[in-house]
């Protein structure tokens, strides 16, 4: 699973994309936003000059997708640096502010004030931690996703020895995780019943 | 196949928001294949497959039909979800291995929706798995998969085919998306590295 925590960690109201987009408008930076829900990316939006240029998510682009990322007030930011991809926004993103949000002055000004912390770090570390762009990092996803989803494959087959080859596998080429590790020893326990089961006399159907 | 199932629920994300949690299991030993969950905590997803392997064991003790398997809990504001997504055909009489969806809805619904919202999540995903389980795609996925099961570097070599075959490395984390020339000069360069494999091991 990826780790992206570029949120601040302060204990104060988590900024949404919308304060980001007020303090970037305001700093006119140049900057990609990725978004992600959980462990999966939902979206990406690009900024011109402080201004939003380029919105898109699966199934929809340009102000439609604008308008649904501003609604994901859950999502997580990742920074990234952005050059011109082309723009497809025409929408005043300004009036999402008031579409998507009815918090007092108070609260708003503590999330901006994190979004502005947030960007800083974000720009000192030269846009650091984006990890899933590094091109190593996008290869061993390929290979881990690869290795998962084809251990599925091979228990769907039946193959049980093929399936436990291709979790070990995947188990050393990456970080082990709690549901590799837990397959794994769901698998050996089949295995040891099914070992278990062969001594036993069978029963005729 | 994993990031065309993450592709496919993030098309639900934000039109579904009480969508909490989905989990791909394999039963009946409840492998989970591929899970999402909105606050990113993977381990719910082995709570959720030992829910189901229960449930499971519980309708084979009853006799229930296994082609009318399926798994509705209800609590104050949360649901939970689980239906075969799909059968397959190693059933020997006594196991059933197939792969079972299981949602999580959180937030103020009520049963019908809940139902409806379920039924719209099963049909993309198990649209996303047909699609990405066509025979050109097992077959470039099994050979890229003996590539990186011969390689001493996976990444190292997923990375020279990527630019040998002149495609976008990302573009293989979801490889149905491929144009028909892509897929052609894919599978020449899993050729050409098959063959420069071979010849180093000779």
């Amino acid at each position: 699973m990826h780790n992206h925590t570029h949120s601040p960690s302060a204990p104060v109201e988590r900024p949404y994309l919308v304060d980001f987009l007020i303090v970037i408008e305001d700093q006119k930076l140049d900057i990609g936003l990725r978004l992600w829900m959980g462990a999966i990316e939902v979206g990406l939006i690009g900024i011109s000059a402080g201004r939003v240029v380029f919105a898109e998510l699966p199934g929809a682009t340009g102000d439609a997708a604008l308008r649904l990322l501003a609604s994901l007030t859950g999502a997580r930011l990742a920074p990234e640096s952005w050059t011109t991809r082309g723009s497809n926004v025409d929408l005043q993103w300004r009036g999402l502010v008031d579409e998507h949000e009815s918090v007092g002055p108070a609260v708003r000004k503590e999330r901006l004030a994190a979004a502005r912390d947030a960007l800083k770090d974000w720009i000192s570390s030269d846009f650091g931690g984006s990890e899933d762009e590094a091109p190593n990092g996008r290869a061993q996803r390929v290979v881990l996703d690869l290795l998962d989803w084809c251990s599925v494959v091979a228990y769907l087959d039946g193959d049980l020895d093929r399936t436990e080859e291709l979790l070990v596998r995947r188990r050393s080429l990456g970080p082990d995780t709690s549901i590799c590790s837990a397959n794994l020893e769901r698998l050996r326990l089949r295995r040891l019943d099914g070992e278990f089961d062969s001594t036993q006399p069978r029963e005729p159907r | 196949m994993i990031r065309s199932l993450d592709h496919a629920i993030a098309e639900l994300i934000g039109p579904i928001p009480e969508l909490r949690a989905a989990v791909l299991s394999v039963a009946p030993d409840g492998l989970v294949g591929w899970c999402w969950s909105r606050e990113a905590e993977p381990e719910i997803s082995l709570c959720l497959t030992q829910l189901e392997r229960a449930v499971s064991a519980c309708q084979e003790a009853l006799g229930a039909a296994r082609d009318s398997r399926s798994l509705m809990l209800t609590a104050k504001d949360t649901w939970v979800v689980a239906r075969p997504l799909r059968d397959t055909s190693a059933d020997d009489g006594q196991t059933c291995v197939r792969l079972i969806l299981t949602i999580v809805f959180s937030g103020d619904l009520q049963t019908g929706m809940v139902i409806s919202h379920a039924r719209r999540v099963f049909a993309h995903l198990s649209a996303a798995v047909d699609n990405a389980s066509q025979g050109w795609c097992e077959q470039l996925r099994a050979q890229l998969l003996e590539l990186v099961l011969s390689a001493d570097d996976a990444s190292a070599m997923i990375e020279h085919l990527a630019a040998d075959a002149a495609i976008e490395l990302r573009r293989l984390d979801r490889i149905e998306t491929l144009g028909e020339q892509e897929q052609l000069r894919l599978a020449a360069a899993i050729e050409r590295e098959s063959l420069r494999t071979r010849i180093a091991t000779e």
